[in-house]
């Protein structure tokens, strides 16, 4: 978990287009931290199978998403917030 | 005991120390409380009456015990290479599940700059170095991999029994409903006791006292999981093993836990390399295979193709994918089948014998009917059904061509065909 992966999403600025694969940003564990409890922070836990059953750490109220069903959780999810995936 | 002694018990051990069955325990007993204890101590009894059913000495070629010679002579040629393929499957499926296991123990207990999938494939690549090093090498070293797994266990126990005897510590108690599927999950939890050996002395001591150790860990375990964890957080956690040990000593149950998830692993892969290779060279002993399979040098080889296998499951993702669960659980089914067909073997063996038998062959065939039940139950209780049965249907779709094809006299067993003296 030291080199936590963190996919950014900033929704502020979302509209649904593959342009924005240029705006994903990683983000460091610490970061995240400094972000976690805040209001506008949704985090998506993207990991799937025995990549998530066997992971004794988690991210306390991080909610579990399929990583490649984009539509979904992006419909799901407030579009003013940010969004935060993680997958390792 | 001499440590050779001790072989073929951790062998027949090395399903039972694995993390995937302390999952399975751990929610278990939070779904039913005592009673899915009762059901595991009815699921040793039965396993251990399978176990001097299908191991009685009688049965035992000049080579020792072979559950493909058992087969062969009780079912017949295409059940026999079924049965032992479906078997089969679970060297690779079930290592690839229980390397990320291990992996993520590594990097999230121990060292954490570690990348998990790193030390998955270090583990692999150690187990295969021993295999290449030779059988012997590599059955040596697995009592040292499950001593290992349960000295780290048996440490924990004492720690969890004195917070057990303190009420104030006891978590509350909310009654979770026991689903079907796991109320019959106890009798996989003892799977293992099935494998070949080249001992030609009774063979039924170590499994009995393998289940034996099985039976008196899961009972402990279970009764200091329930003690220590809220029934509900057990039955739903996916480590309730990982959460039982941080419960009763903090960060130091945490090590010893994921000791026991690493060497427990270590001793899992081993065994299955172990018992899987043998089994293929029995297949080619008795012209099953081609002869070539059963050479001694194949004994080598199979641990290399099989972690080759297991390689391109990891690297292709497969640990991600929720149908690894399915598809280890189909293979699971299959090696309860295996048992299922080895207690028939010696139904029809027994009824075909001229000579008096210590045991009836009724009893033989009502433990098969017994066992192929809870197989078929378990099938069919199962979330995936489908992917269960098409997993199942591939693996004779597969051997009945293949056993088609290949000449039915079968050629002689070849001198040394992959077996040692040892254990």
């Amino acid at each position: 978990m030291n080199k936590l992966l963190v996919l950014i999403l900033t929704l502020c600025s979302f509209s649904f287009s593959s342009a924005l694969a240029a705006d994903v940003k990683l983000m460091e564990k610490e970061e995240l931290q400094g972000l976690l409890g805040t209001k506008d922070l949704v985090v998506l836990d993207v990991r799937a199978g025995m990549d998530w059953s066997t992971s004794e750490l988690k991210i306390k109220g991080a909610h579990r998403a399929d990583g490649a069903d984009f539509n979904t959780w992006a419909e799901k999810y407030p579009k003013n917030g940010k969004l935060v995936l993680y997958c390792a | 005991m001499s440590w050779a002694s001790t072989i073929p018990v951790t062998i027949a051990l090395c399903w039972m120390l694995t993390p995937e069955v302390m999952v399975r325990l751990g929610n278990g007993v939070g779904e039913g409380g005592l009673f899915f204890l009762a059901l595991i101590a009815g699921a040793a009894l039965v396993s251990g009456l399978v176990v001097i059913v299908i191991r009685q000495p009688g049965l035992q070629t000049g080579h020792g015990y072979e559950p493909t010679a058992v087969l062969l002579r009780g079912l017949g040629r295409r059940p026999a290479a079924i049965l032992t393929a479906g078997r089969t499957s679970l060297a690779v499926l079930l290592p690839a599940g229980l390397l990320v296991s291990a992996g993520y123990a590594f990097n999230e207990v121990f060292v954490h700059w570690f990348p998990n999938f790193g030390f998955s494939f270090i583990l692999l690549a150690g187990i295969v170095l021993l295999h290449l090093a030779g059988e012997r090498t590599a059955q040596t070293m697995q009592p040292v991999f499950v001593t290992t797994a349960l000295g780290c266990l048996f440490l924990l126990l004492p720690a969890g029994l004195a917070d057990w005897r303190s009420a104030a510590t006891a978590p509350e108690t909310v009654q979770t409903s026991l689903t079907l599927s796991t109320a019959l999950s106890p009798l996989l939890l003892f799977l293992g006791y099935d494998g070949p050996s080249s001992d030609n002395r009774d063979q039924r001591r170590p499994a009995l006292v393998a289940i034996a150790i099985g039976a008196l860990l899961f009972l402990a375990l279970g009764l200091v999981a329930l003690h220590t964890v809220a029934a509900a957080r057990l039955a739903e956690s996916t480590l309730p093993h990982m959460l039982v040990a941080r419960e009763i000593a903090g960060q130091p149950g945490r090590l010893l836990m994921g000791g026991a998830v690493i060497a427990g692993v270590a001793g899992a892969v081993n065994g299955l390399f172990l018992m899987t290779g043998r089994s293929l060279a029995d297949l080619a002993g008795h012209g099953l295979l081609p002869a070539v399979a059963g050479r001694p040098v194949m004994m080598r080889v199979y641990p290399v193709l099989f972690a080759g296998l297991i390689g391109v499951c990891l690297m292709t993702g497969l640990a991600g994918h929720e149908i690894l669960e399915d598809l280890i659980e189909a293979a699971l089914l299959l090696w309860l089948a295996h048992v299922a067909g080895l207690c028939f073997a010696v139904g029809r063996i027994a009824k075909k014998s001229d000579r008096p038998t210590t045991l009836p062959p009724l009893l033989a065939s009502g433990l098969g009917l017994l066992v192929l039940s809870f197989c078929l139950l378990l099938a069919f209780t199962h979330d995936q059904v489908l992917v269960t049965i098409c997993f199942c249907g591939a693996i004779p779709a597969l051997v009945l061509p293949f056993s088609a094809i290949w000449p039915a006299k079968p050629p002689e067993i070849p001198q040394n065909s992959g077996r040692n003296s040892n254990p």
